[in-house]
């Protein structure tokens, strides 16, 4: 959890107080809610709030927008719109994280979601009591309930991140529409187990947390045992490291590379990590070179270039044995990685895979030469561009890194230990060094 | 076709065919049936796996709703017939027993579900109360779960009872009492009707969707770590097939000497990876073979450096606290010894296991010699 920025407290300090004066007003104007009723969905939400599961891709999902619908329609029945504000704030009690740098977000989150919460009941409230209570009136007002909840509390968050910023992060604006989508499935099932709540009673609420409760438990060992191969894959990294001092960082800066490509494509996720892997991974089959030809400055000789040329087979062997990257693996060798353009039925990884291996050869110092600028390693990505290289990928790369205006190569490396490698040369092997010999001098 | 597009053409011919059921009998029943019962193919496509590839289907729990809201006749009716299209849609089995087998599972499964309901509901004097109703439902959820065990255990289909196949098992058993009851109501109150079925799966889907996550990652995630044992045989380190044959006489010495699953699947990691440092060491020609101490504590340092492989580090590196580690460390070593003598040796398993034993006894504990030679005769890892 980031720590709370001081650019918040006054506009924290005025949700907050929106939010707990809005739950006041109400409470003094209708009545106390039931009280029982409160602790059953404030201990739930409570529980919802630190059980909620991070994605891959940074998000976190939580059945606590479910549950608060629930609450909006049981307690919109006995109409306590201070019950509806009330399980809003403590949907935002979580425990874990939190420390004296980051318990600002508590407030924060309870003025979010309360504020969030009082729209939506009283867009709730708009829809007659009668139609509400039968399923497909109810599902209406629910719809709209969950809209009006989804745009103030993104319009909320926004204005913090105009607030801190002082701009508003593109991330904001795409994550928008797809956040939203995600939000409703959740808030009109929790509008229709309110239904049934009104009905049979609080005993549904068991049936509908467990199964919610134990897709989270999965979720988490799933984001669990990806971690762990994530650290694997980094333990296999460095012991190729170990092996190859030419190519420290070498792996995780041909898979960002891949990575850039892959969202140029508009790859969806599921491709983008077998994308990432396969880019870790692309050289696992250095693993059985042995260390003084991976490390030997000279050229090699053709027998020792064959025995290195066997590391492209073992490589195709074992990540074939993953089934997930097997798709990719066969075509992973530098000769099929080649561009063929009559090839249509080649997947189009191994070219991202291999366009961006030369490029970080080309923009490395390794101890045999000096990097070479990004300019000279753009020109020679188009010069071999329909030939050898897939040109819509060279022209993703190159667009993608101009996009964050990136700049690596000669001039901009942050660290080399070959500081005194000569300015031209060719050496070991040529393991991704595909730079041609007159440029290199 | 995966089983995901399969399950949508399903939905997709689901739909019309209740369209036409509506249609044709506006007034019966029917095509609520009739979705119900592709609802029971679709959830044979989607299951939620198990560990040891075993599974339990979404179907189970569109027949609770089924077994509390049908007379037997319309019950047994579509069972039979979605289970008859789920057998011909479920082509990704590998083999016609296998197939058949799960179709006797299922319809007994289905049978137990329907007689328990009644039973219990007929028990209860079919009283229209909320407790009433949750007790029938429980009772024909803990049928399913009574009959599938039987059922798998008659077929010889190891049944599992892990805490993943427990909570798979909850999950369909809550989903599935929660779809009834948005179904059938209680006496007159919280009946949706079709649309509680519907509504109510939306979390067995979340969870299914969870578990599918896992598998897939479980699966490439030991992949990788078998992927990674070859490295050492492919650099001619080792003989090929070292890793995977140690790696099942330790798990088999580890099952015999009674080490819960996790140490034994710690081993297992440990047996599968045990070489794996020796690739970093200096090459073989230019310094000679390494000493098996330092590659046992290269490898044991470079696994204790990964959270989830710390265990299988201790195991390889053979010098942890904790003395079940050290068992298994033991385990791993008598293992890989006996595997050197046997396939870089060509010695027979007989002969190898004496000369194991005839070591000085201060090598091998009798106890892991026995459960040594006890996995060796066991048919899995004979040779």
């Amino acid at each position: 959890m980031n720590p709370f920025p001081r650019e918040l407290v006054g506009y924290t300090a005025a949700l907050f107080a929106a939010a707990v004066f809005g739950a006041l007003a109400f409470a003094v104007h209708e009545g106390t809610p039931d009280l029982g009723q409160l602790l059953v969905f404030g201990l739930v939400l409570v529980y919802c709030a630190n059980r909620d599961v991070s994605l891959p891709n940074g998000t976190g999902v939580s059945p606590a927008l479910m549950v608060m619908m629930t609450a909006l329609v049981v307690f919109r029945e006995e109409d306590s719109i201070a019950g509806v504000v009330l399980v809003g704030l403590a949907s935002s009690i979580f425990v874990r994280g939190l420390s004296r740098s980051t318990w600002g977000w508590l407030p924060f989150n309870a003025g979010v979601n309360g504020l969030g919460m009082l729209l939506a009941v009283l867009v709730h409230g708009l829809f007659p009591d009668r139609a509400v209570n039968d399923l497909g009136p109810g599902l209406l007002a629910a719809t709209a309930a969950v809209g009006v909840y989804a745009v103030t509390t993104w319009l909320l968050i926004a204005t913090s991140y105009a607030v801190e910023q002082r701009a508003l992060p593109r991330r904001m604006l795409r994550e928008f529409v797809p956040l939203s989508v995600q939000t409703w499935p959740f808030g009109l099932l929790g509008s229709c187990i309110g239904l049934l709540y009104l009905s049979l009673g609080p005993s549904v609420m068991v049936l509908i947390i467990v199964p919610v409760f134990i897709a989270g438990e999965m979720f988490s060992s799933y984001v669990k045992v990806r971690e762990a191969h994530d650290e694997t894959v980094h333990m296999l990294i460095r012991a190729l490291e170990k092996k190859d001092r030419y190519t420290a960082g070498h792996s995780e800066r041909v898979a960002g590379y891949a990575l850039y490509m892959g969202e140029e494509f508009n790859f969806g996720p599921g491709r983008m990590e077998r994308l990432r892997f396969a880019a870790l991974m692309h050289d696992i089959g250095k693993l059985i070179v042995p260390n003084h030809l991976l490390n030997k400055p000279g050229r090699l000789t053709e027998e020792e270039f064959a025995r290195i040329r066997l590391h492209e087979k073992v490589s195709v062997q074992m990540l074939s044995h993953i089934e997930f990257l097997r798709p990719i693996a066969a075509v992973t060798t530098s000769d099929a990685m080649k561009f063929d353009p009559g090839d249509e039925d080649h997947p189009v990884e191994p070219y991202m895979v291999m366009i961006a291996d030369a490029y970080d050869a080309m923009t490395s110092t390794r101890a045999y030469r000096k990097a070479v600028s990004q300019e000279v390693a753009f020109q020679e990505l188009r010069d071999k561009s329909g030939t050898q290289f897939h040109p819509a990928c060279v022209e993703a790369l190159i667009t993608a890194i101009e996009k964050r205006g990136e700049m690596h190569g000669a001039g901009f490396e942050i660290h080399t230990e070959f500081e005194h490698a000569p300015d031209v040369g060719l050496g070991s092997a040529g393991l991704g060094d595909l730079l041609r010999t007159e440029i290199a001098s | 076709m995966s089983r995901a597009a399969r399950a949508g053409f399903v939905a997709v011919f689901g739909a019309l065919a209740t369209i036409v059921a509506y249609v044709v009998e506006p007034d019966s029943r029917a095509d609520e049936l009739v979705l119900l019962g592709a609802g029971i193919v679709i959830g044979e496509l989607l299951v939620l796996r198990l560990e040891d590839r075993s599974a339990v289907p979404l179907s189970f729990a569109v027949m609770i709703v089924l077994a509390s809201s049908f007379q037997f006749a319309e019950y047994a009716l579509t069972i039979l017939s979605a289970e008859v299209i789920a057998y011909f849609v479920r082509i990704s089995q590998p083999s016609l027993r296998w197939r058949l087998s799960i179709l006797v599972d299922r319809l007994a499964v289905a049978g137990a579900t329907f007689v328990a309901y009644s039973v219990a509901w007929n028990a209860l004097d079919q009283r229209e109360s909320v407790a009433a109703v949750l007790t029938a439902l429980g009772v024909a959820a803990v049928a399913q779960v009574v009959a599938d065990y039987l059922i798998r255990t008659l077929l010889r289909i190891s049944p599992s009872f892990s805490v993943r196949a427990r909570l798979a098992w909850l999950a369909v058993a809550s989903s599935g009492m929660l779809m009834a009851v948005g179904y059938r109501g209680v006496d007159g109150h919280g009946d949706v009707g079709i649309w509680g079925p519907l509504l109510f799966a939306t979390p067995l889907l979340a969870a299914w969707y969870a578990f599918e996550r896992l598998d897939a990652a479980t699966l490439s995630y030991a992949q990788t770590i078998e992927s990674l044992a070859m490295a050492p045989e492919f650099g001619g380190l080792v003989v090929a097939g070292h890793a995977q044959r140690v790696a099942h006489l330790s798990v088999a010495m580890g099952h015999d000497l009674g080490l819960s699953q996790s140490e034994v699947d710690d081993l297992e990691k440990a047996a599968l990876l045990h070489h794996l440092g020796e690739v970093t060491l200096e090459d073989p020609e230019v310094a000679g073979r390494p000493d098996p101490a330092d590659v046992a504590a290269v490898t044991g340092g470079m696994l204790r450096e990964i959270r989830p492989l710390a265990g299988a580090g201790d195991i390889v590196a053979g010098d942890a606290d904790d003395p079940k580690h050290r068992l298994a460390g033991h385990v791993l070593r008598l293992a890989s010894e006996y595997d050197d003598l046997t396939a870089t040796s060509g010695t027979s398993a007989d002969i190898a296991i004496e000369t194991l034993r005839s070591a000085p006894a201060f090598m091998h504990d009798p106890r892991l010699l026995t459960a040594l030679e006890r996995a060796v005769k066991s048919h899995s890892v004979s040779r």
